[in-house]
């Protein structure tokens, strides 16, 4: 990516255009599940009316399952796709089952594998071996859908499979902050080595700070500027999914998304609601706090809880 | 345990949590989902296990959350856990360091072989079901696996649609021979009606005790195959009431042992979600 000395120092950019720049139809998009999920970045794809996307990630919750049914995903590569506590993917189960909105075409593993083929992508190897799959009918039946094979290892003769490395085009993460050109960091929850198989990535964030606050803890800085591509600044662009010390899962609206999920009209009734009934993520959580009041909202937010400062050394060099 | 300390005043879900915390052994390293098997191996490290160490897999060893977790990925189970990521847990799973697993599904057969893919066939399924998350690494890598489902003779079948899971797949050396961890496999299965063991020498499942209430002919019914009966079958052991008492302070909120009343609890302000509505 050519890109100029003002794009390199600042790739702040609104969702909108980030969205815009660097998702094309046909792209295969990753997606981070859960803690650190973008869902406002999936409600900008599905507003902007993006086709023929391939998603990807370990495990597709809720964020999956509204692009899966908002029918601009024409194929998962995925371990998962499940609310669980608040129940099914409705969407994926429409999709596959009725072909509503459309049929889509489903490449599966278990959530670990996905782990390991980005893994492979982010090293540039072609494929990795697995000890798992054997025996289970994601090897013994139905080879068309997915693409791995038995084999011995070479050195030992231990069987294993061979799945194929997984390089998405470009990702999204909803993480808690970055500077402006792009040095991201997140505490929490690890992130997954899908950010680094991409091509691209877009950091959604809830803040932005200056470059000295990055510097200064620089173990937290889980993806270097030169893998991100945009960096864009968008509170609350989790929810209802968590962002470690911001928010906590929302579960009331989860459970009344999933619900509404359930029928083909009620959830195209959220998507005109919830998604093409608001402009962006800023009119979202207006939305929100007209409906269920400001309170709980905050109620989402954790109570501080800090551990002592790590003292990383400052080195003048005078040792001599 | 003295006998006194017994009660009878528990539900089937509560007993079901009781049994799988008894197959856990102090020191074991155990990889856990939410849910019952997060109940279950919290109750155990409270009790005959403290030093059971908990992976979940979001990558936190160790986790004390201050509230029963309600996803694998809560916010609760970070903090004072040691958090690493999940590929570190892909990676002793794939190593075959952990000692235990819980895992669940929508079908199984007598050689503990689990379905939680599709109802029907793979191509045009009746029911798409959500996939192995970490089902198959789990059942594949782990060296003993508990399974938790509930009793029906339509998930107990003769033939699982999809093996998401293997259990001893085709019998006595099967797993060994497909290249899974050597002397792995499903050591007991815990329904809400009694507790099933695997046959040492046919690998085949086999009724070891039934739940109080139940009768071995009705959980004989509920099974699709010929089901084996140990001849020293007899009630499962109840819980006691600190463990009933422990499990109900957990989940205060009964996100679980109560999930209906939870889940409506959550529904109260549907009317305000959607426009018109």
């Amino acid at each position: 990516m050519e890109m100029t000395d003002e794009e390199i120092n600042d790739k702040i950019m609104d969702m909108k255009e980030a969205v815009d720049k660097f998702v094309d139809d046909g792209d295969t998009v990753f997606i981070q599940w859960q803690s650190f999920a973008p869902i406002a970045a999936e409600h900008e794809m599905i507003r902007q009316g993006k086709e023929d996307l391939t998603l990807t990630s370990a495990s597709l919750a809720h964020g999956g399952d509204l692009m899966v049914g908002s029918g601009c995903v024409s194929k998962v590569i995925t371990g998962y796709l499940g609310v669980e506590l608040v129940g099914l993917s409705h969407c994926f189960r429409r999709a596959v089952e009725e072909g509503i909105p459309q049929e889509i075409e489903v490449e599966e593993y278990a959530n670990f594998n996905i782990q390991m083929m980005n893994l492979a992508a982010a090293l540039g190897f072609p494929f990795t071996p697995s000890k798992n799959l054997l025996a289970s009918d994601y090897l013994r039946k139905y080879p068309d859908t997915r693409r791995f094979k038995e084999a011995e290892c070479p050195f030992s003769g231990e069987k294993v499979v061979l799945l194929p490395s997984l390089a998405p085009d470009v990702g999204f993460f909803q993480a808690q902050r970055a500077d402006a050109r792009g040095n991201v960091q997140t505490w929490g929850a690890g992130i997954e080595f899908g950010l680094f198989a991409c091509d691209k990535v877009v950091a959604c964030v809830e803040e932005i700070c200056e470059e000295e606050v990055i510097r200064r803890d620089p173990d937290r800085t889980i993806l270097p500027n030169h893998k991100v591509a945009a960096v864009v600044h968008e509170p609350w662009g989790g929810h209802p999914e968590n962002v470690y010390g911001y928010y906590d899962i929302d579960w009331m609206w989860k459970y009344l998304a999933t619900d509404a999920f359930s029928e083909l009209e009620t959830y195209e009734k959220f998507l005109d609601d919830w998604v093409y009934g608001v402009e962006d993520r800023t009119e979202y959580i207006e939305q929100y706090v007209k409906r269920f009041g400001y309170e709980r909202l905050e109620k989402l937010k954790p109570e501080s809880y800090y551990s002592t400062p790590v003292n990383y050394g400052y080195y003048s060099g005078e040792i001599f | 345990m003295a006998e006194g300390d017994y009660t009878d005043d528990y539900e089937l879900r509560e007993l079901m949590v009781v049994c799988g915390s008894r197959e856990l052994r102090d020191g074991d390293l155990a990889i856990i989902g939410t849910g019952l098997p997060f109940l279950a191996s919290t109750l155990a490290k409270r009790s005959h296990a403290p030093n059971l160490t908990i992976v979940v897999e979001g990558g936190q060893y160790d986790a004390d959350p201050s509230h029963v977790p309600y996803t694998v990925g809560d916010s609760a189970l970070t903090p004072g856990a040691g958090q690493t990521d999940m590929f570190s847990v892909a990676g002793v799973l794939q190593r075959g360091e952990l000692d235990v697993g819980f895992i669940g599904g929508a079908q199984v057969d007598k050689y503990g072989n689990l379905n939680s893919t599709v109802i029907g066939d793979y191509l045009n399924p009746k029911v798409r079901l959500p996939g192995s998350g970490g089902a198959n690494p789990i059942s594949s890598r782990c060296k003993r696996t508990i399974i938790i489902m509930p009793q029906e003779k339509r998930r107990f079948v003769e033939e699982v649609d999809f093996i998401t899971s293997p259990g001893y797949l085709t019998g006595p050396g099967a797993r060994e021979e497909a290249g899974l961890l050597p002397g792995s496999g499903p050591s007991v299965l815990v329904s809400d009606m009694g507790v099933f063991r695997f046959d040492e020498e046919t690998k085949e499942m086999y009724l070891d005790s039934y739940h109080p209430r139940a009768f071995v002919e009705e959980i004989r019914e509920e099974v699709s195959w010929d089901l084996e009966v140990s001849p020293d079958v007899e009630e499962t052991e109840k819980p006691t009431e600190e463990e009933i008492e422990f499990l109900r302070q957990l989940d205060s909120e009964g996100v679980f042992l109560r999930k209906e009343e939870f889940l409506r609890r959550l529904a109260r302000e549907e009317d305000k979600f959607l426009k018109d509505s």
